[in-house]
């Protein structure tokens, strides 16, 4: 029976060209669209390189510090001495990272040309959660960490910049914020869509001259932001509530300052808690509804649209559907075959479409990521790249064909059902 | 034994200015194997009531029995599966959808049982043999002459192997020598495989070709 409803599709669809094509478009449009924000909202919680942990890699980036006299109030990320004495002795983490430096450019002079990258100060945890991939040399190690040593790594895009080459890149000196640092890994260029996991160089955070700066007021705050690698959601809780416990303790026997806990934020890719009370889902946050109600809106206008084609293609159609009924077809079996076939029209638009999408992101990929990715990238005019693997993806897939079959029930199912509704001798005795 | 047997058969069309009584008292019953026809001027009734017959159409009052079952009784998907099993239509303007070829258009009323597709084809191919067209199969109903369409109309008529034939104004549309083609496929569909045939005319000369004619006037059986 399906082969049949795809052969009358064709055959529809070649004996009223116009209709079919714009009916096509009009669907290749609706899924373009909706496949264009589902792409942007699946780059945001998807695993792709390097950050592959995504869904079990935490955030805790600012605190709110407030004086217990009410005087004043500091809004900031950790001091080292935070980092060291509170976050990296957690137990409930399998892995625990502290960096900074992101929001300021790297300046790099080479060969008498200036250049500036996206880079950040890490330790050497930050690539056991981040899974960079190498392809020449290897990140500096906790021993070069330790040692202070000026090592840099960088992407395979940063090397070719600065000295022509990649793997010819390894053991040449750049100069950077007045030292000069060894390269010592090159790493597979990353895409500014992996989000906190960006970076187009990386240097130890021990070789900044003031990484252990503490201010004379407040010894806790400062700019270090910390990331988390955890097993799964039970240990996310355990983590959360151990470092409630350390800011409690706190909060208990400081004189003068105070976290306020309940301001604080953490996150990961797929569920936050911004009173660090209780968990908000993906589903349940503002990407999630985005993705539904912006789905429903992007659908909704063309159904109308299309249903009102649908509607009068229905009254071209009358005199076949009566014949149809005469010899045996019930209503049900009618509705089930202008479904179907609609569905197949409707799937032509939505594989244009998908190709639309592609288009659309390979063109104007500035354009629609930088939009949703543009804390990452703090440098002007920082190439987007996409990889197959985050516009392929088989979730965005299976969710275009969704969009497709609600485009189609939308756009279908009432013009059908209505105009079936006729009696059959009306039908047969339409001129149309 | 009746195969058709309307009682009574009252049919007015009501809008809210005016009530149009389109059959009044009307009572027929045609036995199985005969081949009747229907006469009478335009707008007398004729297809409404083959309409009727073909349980396409309820009358407002009166019974309607086709092969022992009452239509007042059945539901509409009831109706459905019974026109599809029982009844064959043709139509004067062969009503062949315009999208599917010759061997689809046939298939259409095999569509609606539970048939392999194997078995489908095999039944249309028989039929289209038996009017003729077997070489057209894969032909567009735009690519055929107006009795080409009627053939093809008659092979979908006739593929489910229903009881009864009904054929509104058959030749209507076709030249006096089409039109001769078909009253000999419908003779012989009669005459060989025993269908019963109901046929709505106007031409008095092929309504003498069949058993019996029943004429209309004003909504009356006048004869």
């Amino acid at each position: 029976m399906l082969k049949l409803y795809f052969k009358q599709a064709i055959a529809l669809i070649k004996q009223n060209k116009l209709f079919s094509g714009l009916y096509i478009l009009g669907s290749a449009l609706a899924i373009a669209s909706v496949t264009i924000l589902a792409v942007v909202i699946y780059l945001s919680v998807a695993p792709i390189y390097p950050d592959t942990n995504r869904e079990n890699v935490y955030y805790l980036s600012i605190s709110a510090f407030n004086e217990k006299n009410g005087k004043s109030k500091f809004v900031s990320g950790y001091s080292y001495k935070a980092v060291n004495e509170w976050f990296y002795s957690l137990k409930n983490a399998k892995v625990v990272s502290a960096e900074f430096g992101r929001g300021i450019p790297f300046e790099i002079k080479q060969n008498y040309k200036n250049y500036v990258f996206n880079g950040v100060y890490a330790d050497a945890n930050f690539f056991k959660i981040y899974k960079y991939r190498f392809i020449a040399g290897s990140p500096f190690s906790e021993t070069d960490f330790d040692g202070k040593l000026k090592k840099v790594v960088m992407s395979d895009r940063t090397a070719r910049k600065l000295f022509g080459t990649e793997d010819g890149a390894i053991g040449k000196s750049v100069k950077m914020r007045g030292h000069n640092y060894t390269v010592c890994g090159i790493f597979e260029q990353p895409s500014i869509i992996a989000g906190e996991s960006y970076a187009e160089l990386i240097v130890p955070y021990t070789t900044y001259d003031g990484y252990m700066y503490e201010d004379d007021v407040l010894l806790w705050y400062g700019s270090y932001r910390l990331r988390f690698l955890v097993e799964d959601d039970a240990q996310a809780d355990a983590l959360r509530a151990e470092i409630v416990d350390i800011f409690n303790r706190f909060n208990n026997s400081d004189p003068d300052w105070e976290v306020a806990i309940n301001r604080l934020y953490m996150k990961s890719a797929s569920r936050n808690s911004s009173n660090f009370e209780e968990w908000t889902e993906f589903y349940e946050s503002g990407s999630g509804i985005l993705l539904l109600i912006g789905t429903f809106i992007l659908l909704l206008i063309p159904a109308l649209n299309l249903s009102g084609m649908i509607s009068s293609r229905m009254e071209m159609r009358e005199l076949e559907m009566g014949v149809r009924k005469s010899f045996g077809a019930t209503r049900e079996t009618l509705l089930k075959q202008v479904m179907w076939e609609n569905l197949i029209l409707t799937i032509m638009g939505g594989i244009v479409g998908i190709f639309l999408c592609w288009v659309i992101l390979y063109g104007c990929k500035e354009w629609v990521f930088m939009m949703s990715f543009e804390e990452t990238a703090t440098i002007t005019g920082t190439e987007v790249d996409i990889t197959t693997e985050m516009i392929f993806a088989p979730a965005v897939f299976l969710f275009s064909l969704g969009a497709c079959v609600a485009l189609n029930v939308m756009s279908a199912y009432i013009p059908a059902k209505r105009a079936l509704k006729r009696p059959v001798v009306e039908m047969l005795n339409d001129k149309k | 034994m009746e195969v058709i047997k309307l009682t009574g058969i009252d049919k007015i069309y009501r809008t809210k200015e005016i009530e149009t009584q389109a059959l009044e008292n009307v009572n027929i019953e045609v036995r199985k194997g005969e081949f009747v026809s229907i006469m009478g001027p335009s707008g007398c009734g004729k297809s409404t009531l083959l309409n009727i017959i073909g349980m396409l159409d309820l009358p407002t009052t009166g019974s309607v029995e086709i092969c022992g079952k009452r239509a007042e009784n059945m539901k509409e998907n009831e109706l459905a599966r019974f026109r599809n099993e029982k009844l064959g239509f043709v139509f004067q303007s062969f009503h062949l959808i315009n999208s599917l070829n010759v061997l689809d258009n046939v298939m259409v009323p095999l569509l609606y049982r539970n048939m392999s597709s194997s078995e489908r084809n095999r039944r249309v191919k028989d039929v289209l043999e038996k009017v003729g067209l077997s070489h057209r199969m894969k032909h567009m109903p735009s690519q055929l002459s107006g009795g080409q369409c009627q053939r093809v109309a008659i092979a979908r008529a006739i593929v489910g192997n229903p009881e009864i034939i009904l054929a509104d104004e058959p030749c209507g549309n076709l030249d006096s020598k089409m039109g001769a083609e078909i009253m000999e496929i419908l003779s012989e569909l009669n005459k060989k495989d025993g269908r019963t045939v109901v046929m709505v005319t106007h031409n008095e000369e092929q309504a003498r070709q069949t058993d019996r004619i029943i004429r209309f006037f004003d909504g009356r059986q006048v004869m």
